[in-house]
Formats: structure tokens, sequence, C-alpha cells
């Protein structure tokens, strides 16, 4: 049987097939079969289709694993299709309580066309508004049908006192789900980028002026500080690709990489953004100006820091294979950012309560729900 | 192609270990199926069920690696669950541990029909005679898989008996024929009208009611790559005591049903369309009603020479 030369990892096959989609020809069906359920699991094929097509590589895959590229190509732009739809509705109903709506992450990126968009697959619709007007936008949704999905009177007070968004919102009938955000990091967070900056700085777009995604600097930041101030990062390697894209995109322009460091230091998000450039470009091999990597160089952490960050991502940005089980390694790796983004979101004894509420209350007396006080 | 090894062939503790170890792979029509468990009623039931398939060997493409299990936890040891999981997702609640093999098809599906939108996908039965397919949607209880598995022991070929896979590039049927689930009184009623029919293991209090398996025969599986040309649409209707009879069905109507029994309609967006409008332009459609099995069967035999003829 032809075994692959590295078929133990499929994450990586994948990740080399990202970076140069013509060496499909050399993969055999073995490891097809497990680059396909790792891509499916991380959310990857609908962009791998897109990579692969850009690249003039899709007639080299064979046809089992080319159909699950097309399948997943073909639910993303069913779901772009849907996010057009639904910003639409979002906009009506949001008329009059705020001048502008600003679209966060995969929706921006699908509204405005950018390069992460071909063929990403998300589900959640991402939007900032004003921290004053976050009430009237709460009840609007509501009264629209949008429902809160976390209703135990912890998990009401968690989101609205200490996030930096209400609890998700679901629509029942249409099955969408929205993040409406007042910032881009929790209250508690131990960075502190300043929301106004980020609202003034959006830029409207052509087609609505109610409409607006944040500027291309500040959505690279916000793109890096979602994936590198998280504690669990589920779709860590798709973030990565959108980073990648945003970067390659934006930085065709020259002024973007003079502008990036000292925005980034502006918004308090040197930290996130430096591991963003760091990553991309040892994972995807994103071009980075040297003046911008000198200019962000002191943002990095000591050299201790820097080399467990490097061990932990290492690990965590490469999908693995679903039913293969956690080496010892990925493990403590995946405790260690579990426990870093917790660190870097909460201060200490609220990081305690936190903990002991979700590890010893809730299991054992569950959630105390404000709407129903005779339920317990 | 070369004759492959089917499932029936492979001993016992053989099987076990593949479904334990690196999965034992199925070939079912077009696609190919890996499946690892740890489950005794898997590892008992599986090779009954399916004994004619190809086995897909690991140096082979599977489409999916599917494993089903008792999810984590201190039910393992009392009242055995087993859950279904695609990946790490697991799209059912668990069921209890006997009834493995039942949810183990109900998975297949959905990888199916919620991950191949290359195809339209439909919740209808298919089955060829003379080289002309019929489409037969229905709502659960409708009487469909009775019908096409009566159809099918005698003598039709079986493309599917829940999922229709209808190529969106040239409206194709790619069959996806699977051990036809029977339920409740079909079970006896297939049984009695065919004393070749191998039905698997009877599975009582599922979602369903009582559930069993009839095995597809050997040349509905040996053709599962051979595709199907859609030549009319069935709505059967069971009803007891019914005098049997057919009406034609307009195509917009047709068309309406199809959508509402596709999966995945509104994924495919215009392609979708352009699919079901011209099938159902394309095609014949009739509402069947009659009260037994061999009355349903004597109108599609009816109406199956008469388009055969046009």
């Amino acid at each position: 049987m032809p075994r692959s030369r590295d078929s133990s990892h499929p994450g990586r096959e994948l990740i080399s097939l990202f970076r140069a989609p013509e060496r499909a020809e050399q993969i055999d069906p073995r490891t097809w079969e497990q680059i396909i359920a790792t891509g499916r699991e991380f959310n990857l094929l609908g962009r791998l289709y897109w990579v692969a097509q850009e690249a003039g590589a899709l007639t080299t895959i064979p046809n089992g694993p080319a159909a699950h590229l097309e399948s997943a190509w073909i639910a993303a732009e069913a779901q772009r299709r849907a996010i057009g739809r639904e910003v639409a509705y979002l906009l009506k109903l949001l008329r009059g309580v705020t001048s502008r709506v600003v679209l966060l992450k995969g929706a921006a990126y699908a509204f405005t066309g950018l390069p992460p968009a071909h063929g990403r697959q998300f589900s959640d619709i991402d939007i900032l508004v004003p921290r004053q007007v976050l009430g009237q936008v709460e009840a609007r949704l509501n009264w629209a049908g949008w429902l809160a999905s976390h209703h135990g009177s912890y998990d009401q007070r968690y989101y609205r006192e200490w996030m930096h968004e209400l609890p998700p919102l679901r629509h029942p009938q249409r099955g969408s789900t929205l993040d409406v955000h007042h910032t881009i990091l929790p209250e508690t967070a131990r960075f502190h980028p300043n929301p106004d900056a980020l609202l003034c700085a959006a830029r409207t777009l052509p087609e609505d002026d109610s409409l607006a995604v944040l500027a291309p600097e500040d959505m690279v930041i916000h793109s890096a500080t979602h994936l590198f101030v998280e504690g669990e990062i589920p779709h860590g390697f798709r973030d990565l690709l959108d980073l990648d894209a945003l970067l390659r995109h934006f930085g065709d322009n020259p002024t973007f990489w003079a502008t990036l460091p000292v925005r980034a230091r502006e918004l308090d998000l040197e930290l996130p953004t430096f591991l963003a450039l760091r990553y991309c470009q040892q994972f995807l091999g994103t071009p980075v100006p040297a003046p911008c990597s000198s200019d962000m160089a002191t943002a990095g952490p000591g050299a201790a820091t820097q080399r467990i960050l490097d061990a932990c991502y290492r690990r965590l940005l490469v999908p693995t294979l679903p039913d293969a089980s956690l080496t010892p390694g990925q493990w403590a790796a995946g405790a260690a950012i579990f426990l870093r983004g917790h660190w870097l979101r909460m201060p200490l004894p609220l990081l305690a309560r936190h903990v002991l509420q979700k590890s010893v209350v809730v299991p054992l007396f569950g959630e105390q729900d404000p709407a129903e006080p005779w339920a317990r | 192609m070369p004759r492959r090894m089917t499932v029936g062939t492979l001993p016992a503790p053989e099987v076990k270990t593949r479904l334990q170890g690196d999965g034992l792979g199925l070939r079912i029509g077009s696609l190919g199926m890996r499946i690892l468990s740890r489950m005794p009623a898997i590892h008992q039931g599986l090779p009954a069920a399916y004994a004619d398939y190809p086995v897909l060997e690991l140096d082979e493409f599977a489409d999916f690696r599917v494993r089903i299990d008792a999810p984590p936890g201190p039910r393992r040891w009392i009242r055995p669950q087993a859950q279904f999981y695609l990946g790490t997702t697991a799209p059912f609640l668990p069921l209890p541990a006997h009834h493995a093999l039942a949810m183990l098809e109900w998975g297949m599906n959905w990888c199916v029909s919620s991950g191949m939108h290359r195809y339209l996908v439909v919740h209808a039965a298919a089955a060829e005679k003379d080289g002309l397919t019929y489409l037969f949607p229905g709502e659960s209880g409708s009487g469909k898989s009775t019908l096409v598995a009566s159809l099918m022991l005698s003598g039709w070929r079986l493309l599917t008996d829940e999922l229709v896979l209808l190529d969106a590039q040239d409206g194709s049927v790619q069959p996806f024929p699977r051990p036809v689930g029977l339920k409740n009184d079909a079970i006896a009623i297939i049984q009695r009208a065919h004393d070749h029919a191998v039905v698997g293991h009877q599975v009582r209090d599922t979602t369903k009611g009582l559930v069993a398996h009839l095995r597809p025969d050997a040349d509905s599986i040996r053709r599962g790559e051979e595709r199907g040309t859609a030549a009319g649409i069935f709505f059967p209707r069971f009803r007891r005591g019914a005098t049997a009879d057919f009406t034609p069905r307009a195509p917009h109507e047709t068309f309406l049903a199809l959508v509402n029994q596709s999966f995945n309609y509104q994924i495919l967006g215009e392609s979708g369309f352009r699919l079901a409008s011209s099938l159902v332009t394309r095609v014949p459609a009739y509402d069947l009603q009659y009260g037994t099995m061999d009355d349903g069967k004597a109108l599609i035999r009816q109406l199956h020479a008469q388009i055969a003829r046009q």
C-alpha cells in the first residue's frame, strides 16, 4: 500500500496544500480521506476549493475529495447570500437607532467581497454599535424575534457587566446567530482598545451610508485580537488564513505597513498584532516588510514567554484529524492557551469567581434562570 | 474493474478488528463510508446488514469517516447509550445502545443530506426497471419504503429507499442503495410476500416504533455506480381499505413537493431551481392511492408500461 510521506499529519498536509495547491497531484487517496475529514472539522474545505481554483489546481484533485471541496464551496456561497439578506434586515430594523452599523469579521468580508470571504464558512453575524445605543438595539432586535441564547442570571451578568457583547442572539425561524458588540475586548481585559476610535475610523460602504466596516488596519488588528486573546481557538487556522488574506490584500498599499504598528499601539493591541504577523509568516509565508517587522519587534513578549507561546501555537493552530486522540503536548498547549486567554480577559479575582461559577455552582445547582424564578 | 471483496467474506474477528482500528470501509453507490466503532451491536449487526457490500480498503478514499460509540460519561456502564459522530459533531441525541445500528443508518443519511451539495438531495425512494428510474417522494408513513422494498424483491433495481441524489449538473440519479428501513407492520408484510427477503434484527421502541432493515439484493449493490435517468415521479399513499387509483399531478405541485422534501434546495440556490423545474416539466408525475401493497405494485407496473411505450 503506498503510504504518504506524512500521512500521520493530515493537518500539516492541509496547510501545505493551502500554500501550494499544485501539490494536490501527489497526494494519495488515504491522505485525501484524512485531509477531507480534517478540513471538514475545521471549516476549511470551502476555502481550499477557492484557493485551488485560483491556482488552477482544481482539475488535479481526484473526483472523490473534489466533491467535498465543491460541496463546502456551495454551502459557503449560500451562507454569503444569507448574510446579504440578514444585513439588509438588520439595517431596516436599526434605522434611526444608530447612524451606522459596523460589520465585523465574516459578515464584513462577505459584504465587501474582501479576499478572506471566498469559500469562508461561518455562521455568526457580528456587528459593532456604540455602547450608548446598545439597549435600544437590543430592544429592536428582540421585537423582531431575535432571542438571547444564554438565560441564566450569571450568564446574563457575565455578558452585560464584563463582556464586550450582548449574549448571542438567535433568530429561531431563520436559525441565524447574531453577536452585537460594543467594543472588541471584554471590559475587564488587560488591553483597553478605545471603541470610539474604531467607530470613528470605520469606513462607510458605498452601497449604503448606514453601513460600515472597520478601517483596514483595524480590521487586521481586530482579527488578530480575536485569535490571540481568546482562550479557545477551534477555528484557529481558518482565522490565520483570514489574517493572511487581509495582510496580502491591504499590504499592496505601502502606507498600510507604516500605519499598522502605529495603530496597534494606539489601540493598546500590539501584542496580538505582533503574534498575528509572526504566525502568519511562520505558517503561511505571509510577506511582511522588514521596517514593519522591526517596528513591531518591541511589542513581542520576552524570549522565554515567546518560546512557550511558540510551542503552544505550533500545536494549536495546526488542524488535527478529529478521531485522533490528543497528544499530551496538544493537551498541555490547549490548557496553557485556555488559561492565558482567561488571564488576559479577566483580572484574577473575577477569574476565580468565574471558574467557581462554571466548575462548581452550575454543575451542582444548575443555571439560575431569572425568567422562571419558580423553576427551582 | 477488479472484483472487490465483500463484507460477508471477511471473518468476524477481522470485521471487529477493522471497526476498532482504522475503520471498516464500505462502498455504497459511488460513496465510501469508513465506520469506526467499539460497540458489539455494530460488530454483530453491521456484517449482517452489509454482507454484500464491497469493502473499501485502507488505501482507498472514504468520503465520510463516521464513528458510533458510547458517549463519554458514567452511562457507559449503567444503561449504555450509542452516539453517532462525524468528526466531533454529534448531530443527534444519544440513543439506547441496542439502537446503534439504526442510528448508524440515520447518521450516514445525515452525512449525505447535509454534506453532498453536488446533488440535490431529496427525501424519496427510487427504483429502476428496463432503464427507467422512478422517484417515490413521500412523508414518513406514506408506504414508500415498503413499496420499493417489494419492487426490489420482484426484480426491480433499488437505487435508494431514503435519499435520492440528483446530480446538479445533469439531473441523473446517483444510486445510494442501503438496507431498507422497514417499520412496524411493514416488516411482516414484506416477509410474508417474499420468502427470499433477508430482514435483520428487529429493534423495538425506536422513535419510529419497531424497525428492521431489509438487505438490498446483490444486483442493486453491484450496480451502485450506474446512474439512473428519471422517467416518472410517483407519490404513493397507502390507506387501508382504499381502492387503487392514480391521478396525474400538475408540474408546479410536484415541484413544490420536491422542494419541500429536499434537504439542500436553499443551499443549491439557482442550480437547485433549474434542476427541479426541468425535472418536473420533463417527466410525468402521479398520485397513487392504494389499500394493499399488491394494488400499489399493480398501479406502478401499469404506469411503467404506459411510460415505457412513449
